[in-house]
């Protein structure tokens, strides 16, 4: 009952205006000096905590690289010919920015990185483009969950780590449900680029131009190839190949294209800090915001009501999928799959699932809290990419996050979704 | 006097701003240099995660007084379409002064945790003890890297205790973090007075 | 009797692991010797703390009871160190003699004293740590030259492994697993039938029994939080761990066979022969230096407890001949 009042509470200033991470901090603050559960000293502390892990890192590192690329003209000419490859389909960009997360994510297990870099270098560009800013924020935001859904995955190490599952298992169930919701997400793409009538390129095709374009961007193109091989090869691990990018990013803008200034690099560096003070607020505050949940045994109510719900097939289903998504709504996905992870699992397989199909649905669901509002990471780090209003971005989200469900609800109903590549792998 | 504290102020403001940009900076370096050590040793020290880590809360924890600085936070706009202009800069001072709260618990509790703070990060344990890290290399860029170890260990031993850096030190972050978070949420504050002041009833 | 105190407790470890049923066990015991007045709020699998989070969480006063593995703890407070020690015991059985008879009662002492902590119970933790690897079978020392093993930033834990002839590479565990299939490190020195129950066998199908490590966990409060109890709540607390202590290594020696025995075909395990285990000791003697450079252990209270065993009388000389006792 408590939790009710607490998520509430926390629904209400959200809607006022005031500033979310605040809000998030400020709650249990209250409620700490109010009922005395624990000594205030938690919040700070676990402000801190929440703040105190390497892999979290890979955030400033690659919105400084997708600054660098932007200011280098690496991004220009790597748009400029992948609009001669696929710009004449009608939202050209939009497809390009669902088939750049896809590669960035079989690079890096995270999706709030997956933002960071995409969004830096999509977002400005499709603007440019035509699109609407928070177009432009939603289609890079729902994109990026693909980064925790196509191995490697921060989120399913982390549930495979509290519920005992093989890590190998989940990233082999991960990569068919990867590549069916980027196609997913183009498909919607095209129609709601169709319906608002953005950009289609419309200059004819001549192969010189093309490979004019092509010899342009060699050397940008080098860059995520560099980091392919780096990461498979060993010679980096995915969150220093954010630093490396902004090395040779910062190389090439400055020595070979001399388009990038120290000036214009200092001011990108600023902007790199406040955008990531902004961003890790919220990732603070949600440390003594699930801190307090938990210890309040907030989410234990919800899994006694699911399981007995078991009995009933559809009620189940209905049950399961609304605990994920509520939860993904408004709570930090590390917490979800920690405090939520195990049980859901047990319930599902009890309810007749592979441990396979539950547990993508579980990770996915999860995943798509990054990118639902009130409170999604990944739907808060475009917006401010694109500096676009909230409101804006979630109701150009809606039909992504519907397609998402519509993925969950396929994996459920179709099992080689997940199972069949774990089991040509061997597990 | 009101001069002098904006004076005060804005040297404050400036500081931040180039500390948690040389922290940025110092992130990149010391990821870049951690990839250089793997590939020059077999062995490497292994400082480097603790100190990027670091260096990233120092530059968050920083870069939140310059965000409520510039009224650079996420928040949901739509409610202040809807609101008179009077209105809506009251809503916000209301969050400022909230947010000023929220700081002023910070500093206080923030000092408590770090005081108290137990443990110690085992990480520099290459600067605090001499391990025997293998058979001598050699080589320019092994020896440049080496004395440069050297160099940083000079800096880090006086923090050490039996072999490792209490973790108290990076704690006291958090009491840095929320003064200085205090003083921007007041200067917003008082934009915020003056601009309510301005706007007619 | 209504419930008047309600411990919070945390712990890194779910329920299929055996500190749930020791911590559930805890409970009931404190339950019982309150009639009902005292008892635990339970949070596993990280859901409140994990390792070091719950010592630090438990020191700030804002978690009751914590649980950690000495070798996290070692982080915080050295006195519990000394267990850790490569080979300070034989096997369980000597392990569990030698706690019972004086060292738990030392060690508890000496943390109430000097680190403010309260140790309800020393937990064995699954037995011996042994040697898991990609290739194999590793059968002595030598075959471990340069192989890169996946070590914890605890620097005992890093100075067995090089005394070993390999590479100590510091990962964290939640990136162990990763870390190995990229081949960033060949292997990994924990428990077997964690080995076995978390699946790493599909990345490290070879294991050798070296044994050397016995990595214990521990149960504790803040010392300050356990003496503003009242005492009634003292003398439940007190009574319930000392019946834990009783059971927790029939309880661990129980889980540790059903664990180990889960996809043991899919697994080589390798036993040494006896010349090949004195090689085994003997490097491992070397990396007690360390310990001893740091003052990680008191060199007095290992030879007390190496003395209470059978069957150490040689592995005392080499440490003596060492300087390390
Ligand atoms: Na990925
Ligand atoms: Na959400």
């Amino acid at each position: 009952m408590t939790a009710v009042l607490f998520l509430l509470a926390l629904m209400v200033l959200i809607l006022l205006g005031m500033p979310i991470g605040f809000a998030m901090a400020l709650l249990p603050t209250v409620y700490i000096a109010v009922t005395d559960v624990a000594p205030l000293t938690s919040v700070p502390y676990q402000m801190y905590t929440a703040l105190d892990k390497f892999p979290l890192v890979a955030v400033p590192l690659f919105l400084l690289a997708g600054e660098l690329m932007n200011l280098g003209e690496v991004t220009d000419r790597m748009l400029a010919l992948s609009r001669e490859m696929v710009g004449r389909l009608r939202g050209g960009l939009s497809h390009i920015a669902v088939m750049l997360s896809m590669l960035f994510a079989s690079l890096n297990g995270s999706a709030v990185a997956s933002t960071a870099t995409v969004g830096n270098v999509m977002i400005p560009a499709m603007k440019k483009a035509g699109y609407s800013g928070s177009y432009a924020a939603s289609v890079t935001a729902a994109s990026s969950t693909i980064g925790g859904i196509i191995p490697p995955s921060i989120a399913m190490i982390l549930f495979a780590s509290v519920t005992n599952t093989s890590v190998g298992k989940l990233f082999s169930a991960g990569i068919l449900p990867g590549i069916l919701v980027g196609l997913l997400f183009m498909t919607v793409g095209y129609f709601v680029s169709l319906q608002r009538n953005y950009e289609r390129y419309d200059a004819p095709f001549r192969w010189i131009v093309l490979g004019r374009a092509f010899t342009r961007a060699i050397l940008a193109l080098s860059l995520p190839a560099i980091l392919y091989f780096g990461i498979v090869g060993g010679v980096f691990t995915p969150t220093e190949a954010g630093a490396v990018v902004c090395l040779l990013a910062f190389l090439i803008g400055k020595f070979v294209y001399r388009s990038l200034s120290y000036a214009a690099l200092w001011q990108a560096l600023r902007r790199t800090v406040r955008m990531t003070a902004t961003i890790f607020l919220i990732i603070a505050a949600a440390g003594p915001f699930s801190w307090l949940l938990t210890t309040l045994g907030a989410l234990q109510g919800l899994e006694a009501w699911l399981v007995g719900m078991e009995g009933n097939l559809l009620l189940f289903l209905l049950a399961f999928l609304t605990i994920i998504l509520v939860a993904g709504m408004l709570s930090d996905i590390v917490a979800n799959l920690i405090i939520l992870g195990p049980a859901l699992l047990s319930a599902a397989v009890v309810a007749g699932f592979t441990e396979s199909q539950a547990a993508m649905v579980i990770c996915i669901g999860f995943l798509l809290g990054t990118i639902t509002p009130p409170v999604g990471i990944c739907y808060f780090t475009a917006s401010r990419i694109a500096s676009e209003r909230l409101e804006r971005v979630a109701v150009d989200l809606v039909p992504f996050i519907a397609a998402e469900v519509v993925l969950l609800i396929l994996i459920l109903a179709i099992p080689p979704i997940t199972g069949l590549i774990p089991l040509l792998a061997g597990y | 006097m009101a001069m002098a504290l904006r004076r005060l102020d804005q040297a404050i403001a400036w500081l931040s701003d180039l500390a948690a940009t040389l922290l940025l900076v110092l992130l990149v370096v010391v990821v870049l240099y951690n990839v250089l050590l793997r590939y020059l040793f077999a062995d490497p020290p292994f400082w480097t995660d603790r100190v990027g880590t670091s260096a990233n809360m120092a530059m968050v924890l920083i870069g939140l007084s310059l965000a409520v600085r510039h009224r650079d936070l996420i928040a949901m706009q739509a409610l202040y379409q809807r609101l008179s202009e009077r209105t809506a800069l009251i809503l916000d001072a209301v969050w400022n002064a909230s947010i000023l709260a929220f700081s002023l618990i910070f500093v206080w509790y923030g000092t408590s945790a770090a005081v108290n703070m137990p443990g110690m990060y085992w990480d520099f344990q290459s600067f605090c003890i001499d391990i025997d890290l293998g058979p001598p290399q050699s080589g320019f860029l092994i020896s440049t890297v080496k004395l440069f170890e050297d160099a940083i260990a000079l800096l880090i031993r006086p923090f050490c205790v039996d072999g490792a850096v209490p973790q108290r030190y990076m704690a006291m972050l958090m009491p840095i973090a929320g003064g200085l978070l205090v003083v921007s949420s007041l200067g917003v504050i008082i934009a915020d007075i003056r601009k309510i002041a301005a706007t007619k009833r | 009797q209504a419930q008047e105190i309600v411990l919070k407790t945390g712990t890194s470890w779910n329920d299929k692991f055996p500190m749930a049923k020791m911590l559930n066990l805890l409970n009931e015991f404190m339950q019982g010797h309150s009639d009902g007045r005292l008892a635990m709020d339970i949070h596993l699998a990280k859901s409140l703390c994990s390792e070091k989070t719950c010592v630090e969480q438990v020191e700030l006063g804002q978690t009751d009871i914590g649980t950690a593995s000495v070798s996290n703890y070692g982080g915080f407070y050295k006195t519990l160190e000394v267990l850790t020690l490569p080979y300070i015991f034989i096997d369980d059985a000597a392990a569990q003699a030698v706690i019972a008879d004086f060292l738990f009662e030392d060690l508890a002492k000496k943390s109430a004293e000097e680190d403010g902590i309260k140790v309800l119970a020393i937990v064995p933790f699954l037995g011996f740590r042994q040697l898991e690897s990609a290739e194999g079978p590793i059968k002595s020392p030598a075959d471990l030259r340069g192989v890169k093993i996946r070590v914890t930033k605890s620097p005992l834990d890093g100075a067995l492994i090089r005394a070993w002839g390999a590479v100590a590479t510091p990962v964290a565990w939640a990136e162990t697993y990763d870390a190995l299939q990229q081949h960033v490190v060949s292997g990994l020195y924990i428990q077997k039938s964690v080995h076995a129950m978390m699946k790493f066998f599909e990345v490290t199908p070879y294991v050798t029994l070296t044994g050397g490590a016995w990595t214990p966990m521990i149960i504790f409060m803040d010392q300050e939080r356990f003496e503003a109890l009242p005492d009634w709540a003292q003398r439940s607390i007190d009574a319930a761990a000392s019946d834990l202590r009783a059971q927790v290594f029939e309880i661990d020696q129980d889980y540790a066979s059903k664990m180990g025995a889960a996809n043991a075909d899919k697994i080589t395990y390798y036993t040494p022969t006896e010349a090949e285990m004195t090689e085994w000791r003997d490097a491992a003697a070397r990396s007690w230096a360390v310990g001893k450079q740091l003052k990680l252990y008191d060199p007095a209270l290992a030879r007390r407890i190496l003395e209470a065993q059978h069957g150490t009388a040689e592995f005392i000389k080499q440490l003596e001949a060492l300087g390390s006792l």
